[in-house]
């Protein structure tokens, strides 16, 4: 499929890969339970990086990604003596940082929110402000679009067509059967395409998004 | 392609770097579907753009907030594993007893049968149950002057830590106490009461209201073993979780909560009645049978009862002045108020109108008010947990400190309810509160949650062990689920 060739070719670490950091996982989580302040160091610098980046892709541009990475961790850490070790620890903690971004987005949803408030821009240490400010103008606006979806697809759509988890991890996450999760992925992908389709300030900003010459000869 | 392809063809071909070239054929032809294919090719574009975005967070002030709190939890571990018994050790403790118990039983026969008793004593029939010890409760909260007889005399409440089985204990015309008579269970006096302790051991107890009222509660997990006693031992009422009998002229009004009460006429008599409901027991006449009032499950009737100025206007906060040291506008309801509250699906509201030192009652949308009497010419404080008058046996819980506690209850809380919801339990909406009931310690003595987070009741009784003592006598603590 394509979206996966563009993907592996972007040369991304997705969770499949995280297989080699999860075999150190037990000893450091049955080290932990028994209070060892070492063990819960290493379970966060390991683990970190990948708790970002998934808070990140499921919040969106809205910021606050500080703010549920160390919710997760809080969560993880009081809740170690429950993990029975059923699952590998990266696929609950992946649960867990799923449920703690659902919670803080619910959360901002209910809060009232002026209509011109717009989160502030953060561009990346090696972009220039113009591009950082227009890439989040997109990202915005992809956003826009997935929080029209239910929480449930959007949540599947996002892990397995942004973040590139399998379906059958998808599933172990999200505590659902996999044609459960390819379910909502065929009917979350639709509107997702519905509402783009629908959406004329798409091309305005994606302007600057280098097409492939074989794109540009299709209009 | 002469039919127009699907969303999912389009995108597909939109996304790929070699378009199917029948898409591209038809959408040379069809400036509708040529629309949406650049639409998608642009939205492709984007997610694919998200794929790489970069991901900005401020990693140094991070790990020092996250590594503080892993340093915290490690060491609140190493501290429990101390405290924990090892699964293996409650076993190995009642097997040596055992082993102890049976060596000492053998020896005992060995010497009888030897024939070596020389000195035979008188039989005394013992019954095979030993009565259990006499327990000691514990004063949980003495206001406005509540005192205490028993065999050393009368004292202030406030004067004694601890009441035992015998005792009398009466409120003046705007005093309070409250007191453990069981684990688990609470008797809170209103105003104007007298209570003897009748009985007070572990699994027993007996309380005999004379005068006023009082709320006998049972906390989660205690056994359902109290009776209250009226009219001179004519009418008990037993087995409920919840107890509130007021004595009127001519009768004793009772309100049970929970899922049934026993009660007993003349200890012969027995009714069992499904709860909650609220009966009025007469005072005399051998015939004179129980009024069952509206059943509480009825939220207009009761409210009705409860609130209608022309009826029996419910005593306790009319009298209450234990008012003044609750924190109404904190969302913590005076305590009869509480009992109501949780009797009735409806949302009872206090409040304490500006300058005013009448507390007011409210049910309903929108909220019809009913106002009490003068709570004691004081004009209550409104503050966060209790702010006892002198003599009282509560320390001073500022608002700072009561929100201090309260965001650490809501964070351990909420952790449960992640926890469940990561489990795939808990998926409905979370409405209510945790209510917690303290002991005198200021430990949580036992929480009541709301049925919307059941599947994670578990997980927050656990956690409500837990939490810091409260250095306060407020008995009731609420922390909102969502």
């Amino acid at each position: 499929m394509a979206i996966k060739v563009s993907m592996l070719s972007s040369g991304i670490r997705t969770l499949d890969d995280l297989v080699s950091t999860d075999n150190d996982a037990p000893a450091y989580v049955s080290r932990a339970r028994a209070g060892d302040s070492k063990a819960f160091q290493e379970l966060y610098r390991t683990h970190r990086r990948e708790v970002a980046r998934l808070t990140a892709r499921l919040l969106g541009p809205r910021g606050d990604v500080d703010d549920v990475i160390q919710e997760v961790f809080i969560q993880v850490f009081r809740s170690l003596s429950g993990f029975r070790g059923e699952s590998r620890f990266t696929t609950w903690l992946h649960r867990v940082t799923v449920n703690v971004a659902l919670m803080h987005i619910r959360a901002a949803r209910s809060r009232p929110q002026l209509a011109t408030e717009v989160p502030e821009d953060q561009p990346a240490p090696d972009d220039s402000p113009l591009d950082g400010a227009a890439r989040n103008e997109r990202l915005r606006a992809l956003y826009r679009i997935l929080d029209g979806i239910s929480d449930k697809k959007r949540t599947v759509f996002i892990l397995h067509d942004i973040e590139g988890v399998p379906a059958t991890q998808v599933a172990a996450i999200v505590g659902i059967p996999v044609l459960t999760v390819r379910t909502r992925l065929f009917y979350g992908r639709r509107e997702v395409y519905a509402a783009m389709a629908m959406d004329p300030t798409l091309e305005s900003i994606a302007i600057d998004l280098q097409l492939s010459p074989a794109e540009g000869t299709s209009r | 392609m002469s039919a127009h392809p699907s969303i999912d063809q389009l995108f597909s071909a939109a996304s790929s770097v070699r378009p199917s070239p029948e898409v591209s054929a038809h959408c040379v032809s069809c400036p509708a579907c040529s629309t949406t294919y650049h639409r998608l090719q642009h939205g492709a574009r984007i997610l694919d753009e998200a794929r790489t975005a970069p991901v900005n967070v401020h990693w140094g002030a991070l790990d020092a907030a996250i590594l503080a709190e892993a340093e915290s939890v490690a060491r609140d571990l190493r501290g429990r594993s101390v405290r924990t018994l090892r699964p293996w050790q409650p076993w190995v403790a009642s097997g040596l007893t055992l082993a102890v118990a049976a060596v000492a039983l053998l020896a005992v026969r060995a010497h009888h049968r030897d024939g070596l008793t020389e000195h035979p004593v008188a039989h005394r029939e013992r019954s095979l149950v030993p009565e259990a010890a006499p327990w000691s409760g514990a004063v949980l909260l003495s206001a406005g002057g509540a005192s205490f007889r028993d065999a050393a005399g009368n004292r202030s409440l406030a004067a004694v830590t601890s009441v035992h089985q015998g005792a009398t204990i009466t409120t003046g015309a705007h005093g309070r106490g409250v007191v453990t008579v069981q684990p688990g269970w609470t008797l809170d006096l209103r105003a104007g009461t007298t209570v003897d302790l009748s009985q007070m051991r572990e699994g027993t107890v007996t309380v005999a209201l004379a005068d006023g009222t009082v709320a006998l509660q049972r906390g989660d997990g205690a056994a359902p073993t109290a009776e209250v006693s009226l009219h001179a031992g004519r009418w008990t009422v037993s087995d409920a979780s919840s107890v509130t009998a007021a004595v009127i002229p001519g009768m004793v009004h009772v309100v049970v909560l929970g899922s049934a009460v026993t009660v007993t006429r003349d200890g012969g008599h027995v009714v069992r009645y499904t709860g909650p409901i609220v009966l009025d027991l007469p005072e005399a006449g051998a015939g004179a049978d129980i009024e069952t009032g509206v059943a509480a499950r009825d939220p207009d009737a009761l409210d009705a009862t409860v609130l209608s100025p022309a009826g029996r206007l419910w005593p306790v906060p009319v009298t209450d002045p234990a008012a003044t040291i609750t924190a109404v506008g904190h969302g913590v309801f005076p305590s009869a108020l509480e009992t109501l509250r949780l009797a009735s699906p409806l949302t009872l509201r206090a409040r304490y109108p500006h300058g005013s030192s009448t507390l007011e009652v409210g049910t309903g949308h929108p909220t019809e008010w009913v106002r009490t009497v003068p709570v004691g010419g004081t004009q209550p404080t409104v503050v966060a947990g209790v702010s006892p008058g002198a003599g009282d046996t509560a320390p001073e819980i500022s608002a700072r400190e009561m929100s201090a506690h309260e965001a650490q209850a809501t964070m351990r809380f909420r952790h449960c309810i992640t926890v469940c919801q990561e489990r795939g339990r808990c998926v409905g909406t979370l409405e209510g509160s945790v209510e917690l009931n303290l002991g005198a310690d200021g430990r949580v003595a036992s929480v009541r949650v709301d049925p919307s987070a059941h599947d994670a009741e578990t997980c927050i009784q656990h956690e409500a062990m837990f939490l810091a003592a409260y250095p306060t006598g407020l008995h009731a603590v609420r922390i909102p689920l969502r």
